[in-house]
């Protein structure tokens, strides 16, 4: 197990470079944003500031996503399905190695964000943005539940199309709701923020978000077992 | 085999990385506040001492790669595998769920003994609603965060110190010298209010003393999570849903205000936290037995 992930990490080591080196930037960004969008007389807007670090960690998730995501593309070279099938992890090993990858990745990209929030925490005392983290990583872990079983199925392009193709109907819904539906919220008087987070922290949508951590992780298993059952014949179509 | 006068030699490098940083930031931290970081009310000086304690948890790990690096020892044997399956799943399942059940258990205990006049519907159950149960599971979710400070303990103290104890003593003495080394590692942070506060008798060396006593405890569970699963994550999520979710914590988030409030005024921080960490000295006391008979059994 330790060598196919090390051979999935060493693989896409220019992506894990990438992903670093556009960690250090978001996380740059969000250090600047917070030491300079003070204002010197009411201090900081908790609101934008919270908004921006979440914008900033999610971005840092999605791009360790995308980039991390070659590392189902080296696995569809002729001969590698059938001597990787011989080793003695076998197919198995195969696939949980990429979900332990993608695990250790995301891992990663919360220590570095975790180390951003302390950073920012003593440019602005009194702020706390780490709630935000497991949150995102679970959202993180939800979306590759779903995405990892159409890699290894149909392949690393058809199934970044198929993500492609989630998203934008993901888009087109929300275009749709913002044109037609309710979104008095976002024009009411008060402020936006604080009435956004006074709903979150109300009864059933608190309890709703308390259960994603643990709805996203099992769903993670899932997707292994699914992963493992559709490996097989994924790896009969690699190539063509 | 190592050599003894070795082992103990790395042992010595190992320990002396993992406290100096302690010490150095601890004094420099109280200095830059003018009095005990754990002990201060202003808002910045928390942050801080978040962001120290954050930090510091993570020395041990340091000090384990360091200590490789000088002494030229080399990675092997660095627990870093994750070695869940069938013939351990249990202990990873057994360090998720111990410390919640610790914390409920303690949460209880400090119930019984001191708000035992208030009635257990009013102070205990006084505030179940969705809400209070959102609460509960993101406080385990949070868990994420605290996974790093508590892996950068766990890689030193289980993946480095441990293993080399167990090569120059016997088992059960290992468990105890190796929970007094923690807990004595503590004690700049315990000198300046972690975990204890200093309002209490004896200040500073009862704490420094109960300190070790947890320490044999937490470190009989985590040894034995660590050596059954020759992997340090076991350790280290039972440390980080330990760290988290605390008795205070889960009774922060479960006692109906009034109970917490007389909790709060009544009772002192130390006596809270001893009372707390009764069950986790149970569960260290139930470990440290079953790690000798299983030693018995092997040796037969």
């Amino acid at each position: 197990m330790k060598g196919h992930i090390f051979k999935n990490l060493y693989l896409i080591k220019s992506n894990l470079i990438t992903i670093g080196v556009m960690q250090l930037v978001v996380s740059g960004v969000l250090i600047l944003v917070s030491f300079f969008g003070q204002n010197p007389i009411t201090g900081y807007d908790e609101g934008m500031i919270f908004t921006t670090a979440a914008l900033c960690y999610y971005l840092s998730y999605f791009i360790a996503s995308n980039a991390s995501s070659d590392m189902f593309k080296v696995d569809e070279r002729p001969g590698w399905v059938s001597f990787s099938a011989t080793t003695p992890s076998s197919a198995r090993g195969q696939v949980l190695s990429k979900y332990y990858c993608k695990l250790i990745i995301f891992s990663g990209v919360t220590f570095i964000c975790f180390i951003t929030d302390l950073a920012v925490s003593i440019i602005l005392p009194g702020y706390s943005g780490l709630s935000l983290l497991p949150i995102l990583f679970s959202v993180e872990i939800f979306l590759e539940a779903i995405q990892i079983p159409f890699y290894i199925r149909f392949g690393s392009d058809k199934g970044l199309s198929i993500k492609g193709a989630a998203i934008d109907i993901l888009i087109l819904i929300l275009l749709v709701y913002f044109l037609f539906g309710d979104i008095s919220f976002l024009l009411g008087e008060d402020d936006g923020f604080a009435e956004f987070t006074k709903w979150l922290g109300s009864e059933l949508p608190s309890f709703i978000i308390s259960l994603i951590p643990y709805v996203s992780l099992t769903l993670y298993y899932i997707s292994y077992r699914i992963g493992l059952k559709v490996y097989r014949k994924g790896a009969e179509n690699y190539g063509e | 085999m190592e050599n003894k006068t070795l082992v103990i030699k790395r042992l010595a490098i190992f320990y002396v990385i993992a406290l100096l940083p302690v010490i150095v930031t601890v004094v420099a931290v109280n200095s830059a506040c003018g009095g005990y970081i754990y002990e201060s009310s202003d808002p910045g000086n928390a942050t801080t001492a978040f962001i120290t304690g954050a930090l510091l948890m993570l020395a041990p790990a340091i000090a384990n790669i360091v200590t490789r690096l000088i002494t030229k020892e080399g990675f092997g044997d660095n627990y870093l595998g994750f070695t869940a399956g069938k013939g351990n799943m249990r202990y990873y399942v057994l360090s998720v769920v111990l410390k919640p059940v610790e914390a409920i258990v303690g949460m209880l205990l400090l119930y019984l003994i001191f708000l035992n006049k208030t009635e257990l519907s009013d102070a205990v159950f006084g505030d179940i609603s969705l809400a209070a149960v959102a609460a509960v599971l993101m406080q385990i979710a949070y868990s994420v965060i605290v996974f790093f400070p508590a892996f950068g303990e766990e890689l030193g103290w289980r993946g480095y110190m441990m293993p080399k104890l167990l090569k120059i003593m016997p088992k059960p003495a290992a468990i105890i010298v190796g929970g007094i080394l923690q807990g004595l590692w503590y004690a700049p942070l315990t000198v300046s209010g972690h975990t204890f506060g200093t309002k209490y008798f004896m200040y500073p060396w009862l704490g420094i003393l109960a300190m070790c006593g947890i320490g044999i405890a937490m470190n009989a569970v985590l040894t034995l999570l660590t050596e059954r699963t020759k992997s340090v994550y076991p350790a280290s999520f039972c440390s980080m849903i330990g760290k988290n979710l605390s008795a205070v914590v889960m009774a922060q988030l479960l006692l109906a205000e009034p109970a917490l409030m007389q909790l709060m005024m009544t009772v002192s921080k130390f006596d809270t936290m001893l009372v707390t960490f009764l069950p986790s000295v149970i569960t260290g006391t139930v470990c440290f037995i079953l790690f000798i008979i299983k030693k018995d059994k092997t040796s037969k």
